[in-house]
């Protein structure tokens, strides 16, 4: 170094480090910003899984409604021939043929299942907490429905005219959740699945028009 | 660049000139870090506002399609609709035998509870546009209270709304 006595001193003289009012108040800054920053990235993951399950749950509900109403849309023969609160048995159109459907719930599985006749249960709707079933059926053949029942059995006494499905679906979701809107949802409780009901009316169209 | 390269005056000028960051421009930058945090977080706020808005209108949709079915349902009942009674019962809706005033009235009465329990100051209405007659037409029109909805001519400010027209 190529430095005159003088102003070596000077140097030495300058560089005497933080005063302890400068540590403290560079600390305390730099903890509010610190506590500022990872309480906003905190509310920011928060706020991403929030809108993640609301999608899925207005998505999950759409499918969940468009898939049902569209299977049973292509209704044959004799419609419906039984049905009880967690399975219902209809015939509807396959390959240009009538054949014979059973829907039923399956609580293990979580699963809304469907068997043709003669075959084997497939997965038809997952993630399906539970499902009740009403049958809304005219009884004195005034075209109106007079009762809703939970078991229905096709006969010459009764029209059925509506189906109502009342379905619970289980939405995957965060713990981080649990401590949000709670007017939001309503959470399953062992499992961290939110429970999204889902309520349709199906109606048959071929009775009384 | 080392300083030793610089010439003396150059080297004097940046000892004497290196004292830190004054307090006016601390406390600046602080200012300009919390209004950037307020931002952020109104924003953020305002947008689960709006999921909660979102959330409302589907469930609102979905009930209207059940309203319009109900209404097919009881083809001579538009009246029971029209007012709904509170001497509804709802047990028509599970398993008991009705004729079919009872029956429109409990769903009316179902649907009512199921509004105020879902929205908030929600309220479901049902009415004719001229006659409730074969060619008339029928106004399924839901209401709830929602800061983020905007005025429209059918509701005011803070007020949100969704209808069903319905031709008879």
């Amino acid at each position: 170094m190529h430095q005159t006595k003088n102003h070596s001193l000077t140097t030495a003289y300058k560089q005497q480090g933080f005063t302890l009012f400068e540590m403290v108040l560079s600390t305390g800054l730099a903890a509010l910003m610190m506590v500022a920053i990872i309480a906003s990235l905190l509310q920011f993951n928060k706020h991403k899984l929030l809108a993640q399950t609301v999608i899925q749950m207005q998505s999950q509900s759409q499918l969940a409604v468009f898939q049902v109403l569209r299977d049973w849309r292509s209704l044959c023969g004799i419609g419906v021939t039984s049905g009880t609160a967690k399975a219902m048995s209809l015939m509807r159109q396959y390959q240009g043929r009538c054949v014979q459907y059973h829907y039923a719930y399956n609580a293990a599985g979580h699963s809304l299942t469907r068997r043709k006749s003669g075959g084997r249960n497939s997965g038809f709707l997952a993630q399906v907490e539970s499902m009740d079933l009403y049958y809304g059926v005219d009884s004195n053949k005034d075209c109106h429905i007079d009762q809703w029942r939970r078991s229905y059995q096709m006969s010459d006494l009764v029209a059925l005219h509506q189906v109502r499905v009342s379905l619970s679906l289980r939405v995957p979701a965060s713990k981080q959740l649990r401590t949000g809107i709670a007017s939001l949802w309503v959470w399953h409780q062992d499992d961290d699945v939110v429970l999204n009901p889902v309520n349709l009316i199906w109606r048959l169209v071929n009775v009384c028009t | 660049m080392p300083l030793t390269n610089l010439p003396r005056h150059r080297q004097n000028y940046l000892h004497i000139h290196q004292n830190g960051l004054a307090l006016i421009e601390v406390l600046l930058s602080l200012g300009l870090s919390s209004v950037m945090f307020l931002v952020l977080f109104t924003a953020q706020s305002h947008s689960q506002k709006v999921l909660v808005y979102s959330q409302q209108l589907h469930y609102g949709n979905r009930l209207l399609d059940q309203v319009a079915n109900q209404i097919w349902a009881y083809p001579k009942h538009y009246q029971s609709l029209l007012k709904p009674s509170s001497q509804g019962d709802v047990s028509c809706l599970d398993g008991r035998y009705c004729d079919p005033i009872a029956m429109t009235q409990a769903w009316a009465v179902y649907w009512q509870e199921e509004v105020q329990q879902r929205l908030p100051s929600g309220e479901l209405s049902v009415l004719c546009d001229s006659s409730c007659t074969h060619g008339g037409t029928l106004l399924v029109r839901l209401r709830w209270s929602q800061n983020l909805a905007v005025a429209t001519d059918q509701c005011k400010q803070g007020v949100a709304c969704i209808r069903l027209k319905i031709t008879l």
